[in-house]
């Protein structure tokens, strides 16, 4: 679930409710403080969950290399996934921005890893990651479709697959 | 219509159903649903058992035993 972060240290708006102990007499300064530190808190524990997800999903990753390490994985001929693939899909994954949701992983019969956004059965995006820069990928939305190759320089996320 | 080496039909049939067995837990979602990387081709070409659909042959216990005997791994599924 996307996570806003943007807005967490904003002091615009009173708390709804006094935590036990405080009341609405405090000062104008003592007010402000409180919240920032309430924010702080917030942002804190939303920092633990965003980057805690996105470590689960590099750890998922790294079990389900292993897992596939050797030729024939499958039992129908599949490469193994290579640490060059891995450490590719580790860079793509910590490169994208908070506002996306983090995809489901898969391993595909060539040696690449597969990322998947499906939010619903006629809206999917796939994206193929292996040992060469190109990023292959393909989208379904409604009644359109479509797929591509991107270039990925392992510093940005390629523009053409976060407008898609 | 040609036939393959297996004496198979080139084309699949409407009275045909396929399977295919899967090894890896990975190629399933969290809701069972299988991922589509478990039906990708590797060179344009991917392998699947094909079966009759209203023969005795199609029993569930009779395609296990036909996974297990050409794609044997003890954790295997089959879609």
């Amino acid at each position: 679930m996307p996570v806003q972060l943007t807005a967490l240290l904003s002091t615009d708006s009173a708390p709804t409710q006094w935590p036990e102990g405080l009341s609405n007499s405090m000062s104008e300064s003592g007010l402000a403080s409180y919240e920032i530190k309430e924010s702080i808190t917030q942002y804190s524990e939303e920092s633990f969950a965003l980057f805690g997800s996105r470590n689960n999903l590099i750890a998922e990753i790294y079990e389900m290399s292993e897992e596939c390490a050797k030729e024939n994985w499958d039992g129908y001929g599949a490469v193994p996934i290579s640490i060059t693939t891995i450490w590719n899909t580790e860079s793509f994954i910590r490169l994208l921005p908070v506002s996306i949701s983090l995809p489901e992983i898969a391993p595909e019969p060539d040696g690449s890893i597969s990322l998947d956004w499906i939010p619903g059965r006629y809206r999917t995006f796939s994206l193929s990651i292996g040992e060469s820069n190109q990023l292959a990928y393909a989208w379904l939305e409604g009644s359109e479709r479509g797929h591509g190759v991107a270039r990925f320089d392992f510093q940005v996320i390629p523009g053409r697959i976060l407008k898609e | 219509m040609g036939l393959l080496a297996s004496g198979l039909t080139e084309y699949v049939s409407d009275d045909e159903s396929l399977a295919r067995f899967l090894n890896s837990s990975r190629l399933f979602n969290a809701s069972g649903q299988v991922k589509h990387a478990a039906l990708l081709p590797r060179n344009g070409e991917t392998s699947v058992f094909r079966y009759p659909v209203d023969a005795a042959i199609n029993s569930e216990k009779e395609l296990w035993e036909t996974g297990e005997k050409f794609c044997p791994r003890e954790d295997s599924f089959m879609e």
